[in-house]
């Protein structure tokens, strides 16, 4: 990490402009190549026509389907920052959806919370799925407050308590559904995955509005830098006044709060929640999305901009893939390629070793 | 060696103290099942042999993941392992892959070692980037996974029938108990990997180097442990019981599938860790692994013979397992930090 440390003490190495500038330069150069492969072999990709009053065209999928992974990565973010992980995103997805497909399904409601649901849900629509949302967010940052409660309290690290979760979570959210898999018709609860304000994707609306929460509660306030100084160095931060310990547990219900948003974007999406899909993999590619926008899993620094460009290269490899007419199951493997190929030019490891070899003398980031 | 060093020896240590709960965990729930469903024959021998035969894929996997967790790392990859060793065994060795269609049609005494011998490769590929290029071990893992499971389909894109003489024959190895019940290949596969894995985690120095590289592995290089050899040797491992479990499930049942195994590798990390092996790396056994998967077993025998139990109460009992599991470590090791200092 030399050569960041000497950006930041306002000694850039010649070609690399600040931090930020360095931590975005790789996604965007891959992303920039892909969006140029796109555009040779798909005929169209960079056309935006609106169909029915909405926008739509490749370049609007990406940023529609991307919509939960950009959400899960500003959590995953924040958590990473502290020097932790959150395994648990995929199952607090499944539980936020399932929650809110079966409270809007008539019969789970009849069983579990008695007639004067129904009534509201056939009376007042738009008031009960205000509920139905409040509720499924409520469980979602409860289940953050788990994760934070065995990271910062019981000081377990995060890999191993979060895949707690991760193992009971789906589970969880079968108990809930109690196996089922509820479908629904209900416009106002699909407009979440479904809908458009000004043909832009309300999904994508969300997305946006979370992300600049995020970024200016983090870099305007103080916050953000008591994030990076608990991922840094805990001892020195909780010695300098840093409340640690409450920094920890709100990291872990931010990323259950964004989780559970995607997790009803997903379900709302294709109108019903299956436990064992919803959010299936989808703490892989946010932690890729993470990783792959300059934030180190060390801790101790996050760039969220970085995180969200990550979290759309991902969803193009995906999209792309689609375009091409690739198999899913076979699209993994250039997947997992460009995840190790980002992965080794992130490295200080691998370029030092990789420029050295190439041009001896000449070493990226000095003294190593 | 004297009385008292004897003594020493068969005394447990605080190190046990994990792996003396999870005994006792699994006698608990064991005679807990047999007392509830005694009319139902649940300590039967059947029963048994079900443990282990449900839980031999699981388990010979669980024993690479065993070593890479006592090297302080981390294998997601080992369930799409098992899924691409499976189906590329099934396929390599099918004379008729579809009706009309000839398959390769190889021995399987030559297909086995090769396929052994790409998992070894798969994972020292792993290690190599994690220990050379400083990369983490999960995400290196995660695409590890995501390229076996590719690899897997890009194979055969369904599940293969591994249709040869000799696997019918392999299937046919047992060695008989009484007159009614016999251990299956699998099985046997499954006692002999944990048998050498814990006399070589007690007694070859590569293994016990793994202790030191995950206890601390500063002090480790001072001492003049080979750092690299045993990074990398620990994900070649994963790799090769990774291999070894989808040659052996494919025998056992038969098929290689691309789409099978999903999320193994949390239940061989659930097996590791209920197993008493610490997560931090440097503490543990080998054999604690082989008590975590029979624990596993139960808790899904238990729940099936309930009845009125729903299956996705496996993943919560489990996951309630996992807690208990590392509550418990983070106390003990808790207390040993606060010892030390």
């Amino acid at each position: 990490m030399a050569d960041r440390s000497e950006g930041r003490r306002g000694k850039p190495v010649a070609w690399h402009g600040g931090p930020v500038m360095q931590a975005l330069i790789w996604p965007v150069a891959a992303l920039a190549l892909l969006v140029i492969f796109n555009v040779l072999f798909t005929p169209g990709y960079l056309s935006i026509s609106v169909v029915e009053g909405r926008l739509s065209g490749y370049l609007i999928d990406i940023f529609r389907d991307g919509s939960s992974v950009m959400l899960l990565a500003v959590g995953m973010t924040l958590v990473i920052a502290t020097g932790g992980v959150d395994l648990s995103v995929g199952a607090i997805m499944a539980i936020a959806a399932v929650l809110s497909a079966s409270m809007v399904t008539p019969e789970w409601n009849e069983a579990n919370l008695g007639g004067w649901a129904n009534a509201m849900l056939a009376d007042r629509t738009i008031a009960w799925i205000g509920v139905v949302i409040a509720a499924s967010l409520v469980a979602s940052v409860l289940a953050g407050v788990w994760n934070g409660a065995l990271v910062s309290i019981f000081k377990i690290q995060p890999i191993i308590a979060t895949l707690v979760l991760m193992v009971a979570g789906r589970g969880v959210a079968q108990l809930v559904s109690n196996g089922r898999i509820f479908t629904y018709d209900l416009p106002a609860l699909e407009f979440l995955g479904k809908g458009t304000i000004l043909g832009v994707p309300f999904s994508v609306i969300i997305v946006a509005l979370v992300a600049f929460l995020a970024i200016g509660l983090t870099r305007l306030t103080a916050l953000g830098l008591m994030i990076e100084a608990v991922g840094d160095n805990d001892t020195a931060s909780r010695s300098s006044g840093v409340p640690v310990r409450a920094i920890r547990f709100m990291v872990y219900m931010v990323s259950g709060l964004c989780a559970g948003i995607a997790g009803l974007i997903e379900s709302s999406n294709v109108s019903s929640a299956n436990a064992n899909q919803i959010g299936l993999y989808a703490e892989l590619d946010a932690i890729f999305a993470v990783v792959v926008g300059g934030t180190a899993l060390t801790g101790g620094r996050f760039f969220l901009v970085g995180s969200i460009v990550g979290a759309l290269l991902i969803q193009t490899l995906t999209n792309t893939m689609y375009a091409q007419e690739v198999r899913p199951e076979i699209a993994l493997i250039p997947k997992a390629l460009v995840i190790v190929a980002v992965c080794l030019l992130q490295s200080p490891e691998f370029r030092r070793k990789a420029w050295g070899v190439v041009r001896p003398g000449v070493r990226v980031g000095g003294k190593a | 060696m004297s009385g008292k060093d004897l003594l020493r020896r068969v005394t447990p240590g605080r190190e046990h103290i994990p792996i003396i709960a999870t005994l006792a965990v699994l006698v608990l729930m064991f005679s807990f099942g047999a007392i509830r469903h005694a009319d139902r024959n649940f300590a039967s021998l059947y029963n048994i042999i079900s443990l282990f035969r449900g839980g031999a894929v699981i388990g010979i996997a669980a024993i690479g993941s065993t070593f890479v967790i006592l090297s302080k790392g981390i294998d997601l990859s080992v369930g799409a392992v098992i899924a691409l060793a499976s189906t590329m065994t099934a396929k390599l060795v099918a004379e008729e892959i579809a009706p009309g269609v000839a398959g390769p049609g190889l021995h399987p005494a030559l297909v086995l070692p090769l396929v052994v011998f790409l998992g070894l490769a798969f994972g020292a590929a792993q290690g190599a980037l994690i220990h050379w290029f400083a990369l983490p071990p999960f995400l290196v893992t995660l695409a590890g996974m995501f390229l076996a499971r590719g690899l897997a389909f890009a194979v055969h894109p369904q599940s293969v029938t591994a249709d040869h003489p000799m696997i019918g024959r392999l299937q046919d190895i047992a060695i008989p108990l009484g007159d009614r019940f016999d251990l299956p290949l699998i099985v046997l596969v499954l006692l002999a990997s944990f048998a050498i894995a814990v006399l070589a985690a007690r007694f070859v120095p590569v293994c016990r180097d793994v202790y030191a590289v995950g206890g601390d592995e500063a002090s480790a290089r001072l001492m003049g442990v080979n750092i690299a050899r045993v990074k990398i040797g620990v994900y070649a491992l994963g790799g090769v019981m990774g291999a070894l479990a989808g040659v052996v499930a494919t025998i056992d049942t038969g098929a290689g599938s691309p789409a099978e195994y999903v999320g193994y590798e949390l239940d061989a990390i659930a097996a590791v860790v209920i197993g008493g092996t610490l997560l931090t790396g440097g503490t543990g056994f080998v054999f604690g692994t082989l008590l975590g998967m029979l624990i596993l077993g139960l808790i899904r025998l238990i729940i099936d013979n309930e009845g009125t139990l729903s299956s996705w109460w496996t993943n919560i009992s489990a996951g309630v397992l996992l807690f208990l599991f590392i509550a418990l470590q983070s106390l003990l090791t808790g207390v040993a930090g606060k010892r030390g200092k």
